[in-house]
């Protein structure tokens, strides 16, 4: 039994049509929604939670079909939304137990969570203060907590990094990635960052204009590129190139950094880099076969190029 | 020995729902409870429940003792006299505090929740449109009649305990009815105005305001007609006055400005809340279901 | 060629809070990444480039003058900002033509300027709706035309990729090349490193009001002596590459993968060296070689974690 199950469904936002057709499974495990504004993930995100009706077509979390047992999903699914939220003029500890009681949770009970879930998310002394005092990072870690309270087996993440400095970024991926692969709850990732997605997720769906466009392990996306490489020498980056030339390949550099992705001809081996090196009087620091990004996936999947396709 | 480990438990305990909508009402004293300016409103909504509560022993106590000193003196003051219209006095003279104490509370209740985008966070939990509603509409209530019905009913218990006779229990009755109802009339539809306003308007500052400019102008209105019509009946259509009306009618008092049957100052009341009920259903229902 | 941004001595407090301590900076030509954790003072010192506020000690000078009432500089600076402030009830080319006519644009080069850079932003369609309706990432392609429309001899954009989907990301990475590449100069902060690393090498660090890098990614790696360099390699013989690295003085760990190794090493020009030669042959001990730390989100670590 899949934990999702979204079959032909159609949603209209308003008068105009946002969702068109979609079927898709969800298992368990952590799954990356890409998509282009508009794409239709926060409608489907919307209709999962049982804010939207269908036009047509049906979904089930838990097998229980929506929008009829929109409470009981709610019950069992955790939300992150992507907007800042607070509740200024309380503190974060006021604020936990009160989702943790629109759960249904006894006060004492709630109390408890709110504790150990602020602690999960790495929110210390300050959760006794009022919200308004809060920065970004910290809110950020309160609204994952309030979607965690009540140990959902399925949870939502909208742009988690949002407003987050380098340091917050990690932090909360992490966190994601611990949640995902530790605690057994199937993650789905909302973001426009791929890089994190690829970071935290195993799959992916992508979504563009109301339908899935692909769907598949990340693994399988990504795989290598027929016979390109991606090489950066020391120095003397011209002769190397000039050599490369000359061997028969096609390469591009890899702006801004001085990597190239270098397509070798057939009938050239590996180690052919390394002595094309040495000949130029440089030593080879970076070289690696080059793998599809996620984003060149997602692009492709959209039918468009990027600056840095292959060659 | 466990050795800690960075997780968190999985959730033993159950999950009760009973009334979602108290969890709200709760919620919303809770917050109330911890501001120092609502602290001081009930503080000042409580002096008239105190003069009220010397004058009833004063009229009681004193001036039935025709051998007490302070008698002859206090029985000269105007208004010392306890009867059914003084407990329409003070729910009628408790009506500013309650008007601000209610704004106070309810002009952000609604509006802050969509500015501070927690509308998502509340919906994505079992919470129906319904109990969010309720719950805060119940807070407003609940806030208003502790101010009026509440220390009504406590005065009027005074009243019969230190003056006991059958005939003032058989009074007191209708005089606690009378109370409660003209507070409610009084404070549910004023409950529902603010939470319309607080659900149309951006802001705080921008609900209170509004609200408070609609009651002018509802009343300069209703004068105006009144004055140019030269008909006193117009005063009617001036919501204040209409809540007015209603309890005179309901206290059996002889109305002083203007005349009209009670029907037309209860439909006007009934119809002001039923519109505001239909805006605020309207825009947090929209928050739940956005289609 | 001068700089566009010539930063001597410059402190900024507020009352005992010191947001900008001592700072010496030049920022120059092509595309530079400013970045930093929250509280470094990153903000205060765009703000300080924008003459909003002066500096309470030290200069600044941006394009040749000081930026602080001085119309003559900040009309040629184009500034996106990272929060979303807009008129209520405006649509976004209304938005973007009143900022040129305060900039000083009449009415005619006003609009035609709005139009053009809503169109350089692909927001053509939409610029006649309210704000209000618009997508997080059509806001930001507003600001983003807002700050293009004067056409400024100086970009400064604050999170400029927040909210826009992958394409938006890469129409505006290109964006952002094609001016450097005209000649404007710009600067971009962002918290997100390996965007900065997809736009540019050159990047400033602030840490707690202080400059602690500036330069190229790969430069500032080489200079941080402390950190031993780590690099990946990957063997069909992870075991016997080990032992034949082993011995070599340089070396200052390994871990062992299934895949291959994961070396530190004191001296990364003897190990690479090392290394390369082991790539040569039928069968080579190393198939690949990838150096784990000189991302910028590495280097970012490095320098901020004392």
């Amino acid at each position: 039994m899949a934990l999702i199950e979204i079959d032909g469904l159609a949603v209209s936002y308003g008068r105009e049509p946002a969702l068109n057709g979609v079927s898709l499974r969800i298992d368990e495990g952590a799954l990356g929604l890409l998509g282009p504004n508009g794409a239709g993930k926060s409608t489907l995100i919307k209709t999962i939670l049982g804010f939207l009706r269908p036009a047509s077509g049906s979904v089930k979390v838990f097998d229980l079909p929506l929008p009829k047992s929109a409470l009981l999903v709610r019950q069992r699914v955790g939300y992150m939304p992507e907007r800042e939220s607070t509740s200024p003029k309380i503190s974060a500890v006021s604020f936990l137990t009160y989702c943790g009681r629109l759960f249904g949770m006894s006060m004492v009970d709630a109390m408890e969570r709110t504790h150990e879930v602020l602690n999960y998310v790495g929110l210390g002394e300050s959760r006794y203060r009022n919200m308004e005092t809060y920065s970004t990072g910290m809110l950020q870690r309160v609204k994952l907590a309030q979607a965690l309270i009540h140990d959902p087996k399925l949870l939502f993440l909208d742009e988690p990094t949002n407003g987050l400095d380098p340091d917050g970024r990690v932090e909360m991926l992490e966190l994601i990635r611990e949640i995902a692969s530790q605690r057994g709850v199937t993650v789905i990732l909302s973001s426009h960052l791929l890089p994190d997605v690829q970071h935290v997720c195993d799959r992916v769906a992508m979504l563009a204009k109301g339908r899935i466009l692909s769907e598949g392990s990340i693994e399988a996306l990504t795989g290598m590129l027929e016979r390109q490489y991606e090489v950066r020498v020391r120095d003397n980056d011209a002769a190397y190139a000039a050599l490369l030339e000359q061997a028969g390949c096609a390469q591009h550099r890899m702006a801004p950094s001085d990597t190239l992705l270098v397509r070798a001809p057939a009938e050239m081996r590996e180690d052919a880099f390394f002595e094309l090196a040495r000949a130029a009087g440089t030593q080879v620091r970076h070289f690696r076969p080059a793998r599809r990004s996620l984003e060149t996936a997602f692009m492709e999947a959209l039918g468009k190029e990027t600056s840095d396709a292959g060659v | 020995m466990p050795v800690y480990e960075h997780t968190y438990r999985n959730y033993e305990g159950v999950f009760r729902h009973r009334f979602r909508w108290w969890i709200v009402v709760e919620q919303e004293f809770r917050v109330l409870a911890r501001l120092r300016i609502f602290k001081f409103l009930v503080l000042l909504a409580s002096i008239q429940v105190l003069l009220r509560l010397v004058q009833i022993v004063a009229y009681d106590t004193i001036v039935q003792d025709p051998n007490h000193p302070m008698a002859a003196v206090l029985s000269r003051l105007e208004g010392i006299t306890v009867k059914s219209s003084t407990f329409f006095d003070f729910i009628n003279f408790q009506t500013p505090v309650m008007f601000i104490i209610l704004l106070y509370a309810g002009a952000g209740m609604i509006c802050n929740d969509f500015r501070n985008n927690l509308m998502e966070i509340y919906f994505s939990k079992p919470l129906r449109w319904h109990d969010y509603l309720l719950g805060k509409a119940a807070t407003l209530i609940l806030l208003g009649l502790s101010v009026t019905a509440l220390p009504a009913l406590f005065l009027i218990a005074e009243h019969v305990i230190l003056l006991p006779s059958w005939e003032l229990v058989r009074q007191a009755v209708d005089m606690a009815s009378a109370s409660l109802l003209f507070s409610l009339v009084l404070v549910v539809p004023t409950a529902l105005a603010v939470l319309a306003c607080s659900s149309l308007l951006p802001g705080q500052n921008y609900a209170a305001i509004t609200l408070f400019m609609l009651i002018i102008a509802n009343s300069s209105m209703a004068g105006l007609l009144s004055q140019s019509l030269r008909a006193r009946s117009y005063l009617g259509l001036s919501y204040p006055l209409a809540v007015m009306r209603l309890g005179q009618d309901l206290f059996g008092i002889r109305p002083a400005i203007f005349d009209m049957a009670w029907h037309w100052p209860f439909s006007l009341l009934a119809a002001t809340a039923f519109i505001c009920l239909l805006i605020v259903a309207r825009r947090v229902r929209r928050a739940e279901i956005p289609a | 060629m001068s700089a566009v941004v010539e930063v001597k001595s410059l402190s900024k407090w507020f009352g005992e809070v010191i947001a900008l301590n001592n700072l010496d900076l030049e920022i120059g030509r092509g595309v530079t990444g400013l970045l930093g954790p929250n509280g470094a003072g990153k903000s205060t010192l765009i703000k300080v480039i924008l003459g909003l506020h002066a500096p309470s000690r030290g200069s600044v000078r941006v394009l040749g003058g000081p930026p602080r009432n001085n119309a003559a500089v900040l009309r040629r600076i184009g500034y996106c900002p990272e929060t979303d402030n807009f008129y209520a009830n405006t649509s976004g080319f209304e938005f973007v033509y009143w900022m040129n006519r305060y900039w000083g644009m009449n009415n005619r080069d006003a609009a035609r300027a709005a139009e053009e850079a809503c169109d350089l932003v692909h927001m053509t369609e939409r610029m006649h709706d309210p704000v209000e309706e618009y997508s997080k990432g059509m806001r930001q392609r507003i600001k983003l035309a807002q700050a293009l429309a004067a056409r400024p001899d100086f970009l400064l954009l604050d999170e400029p990729m927040n909210g826009l989907d992958p394409q938006g990301r890469d129409e505006m990475y290109a964006l952002i090349q094609r001016l450097a590449e005209h000649g404007t100069p710009v600067v971009v902060s962002s918290h997100v490193l390996y965007e900065i690393e997809r736009i540019t090498d050159d990047v400033v660090l602030l840490y707690g009001g202080s400059l602690i890098a500036q330069g190229r990614v790969r430069d500032i790696r080489a200079l941080i002596d402390s950190q031993p360099h780590t690099i990946h390699v990957s063997s069909g013989a992870a075991r016997s590459l080990a032992a034949r690295v082993a011995g070599e003085g340089h070396i200052l760990s390994l871990e062992l993968r299934d895949d291959g190794l994961v070396l530190r090493t004191s001296d990364p020009n003897r190990c690479y060296d090392l290394l390369n030669g082991l790539a040569l042959g039928e069968d080579p001990l190393v198939r690949t070689i990838e150096c784990a730390d000189d991302s910028l989100q590495a280097v970012f670590d490095y320098l901020t974690k004392k």
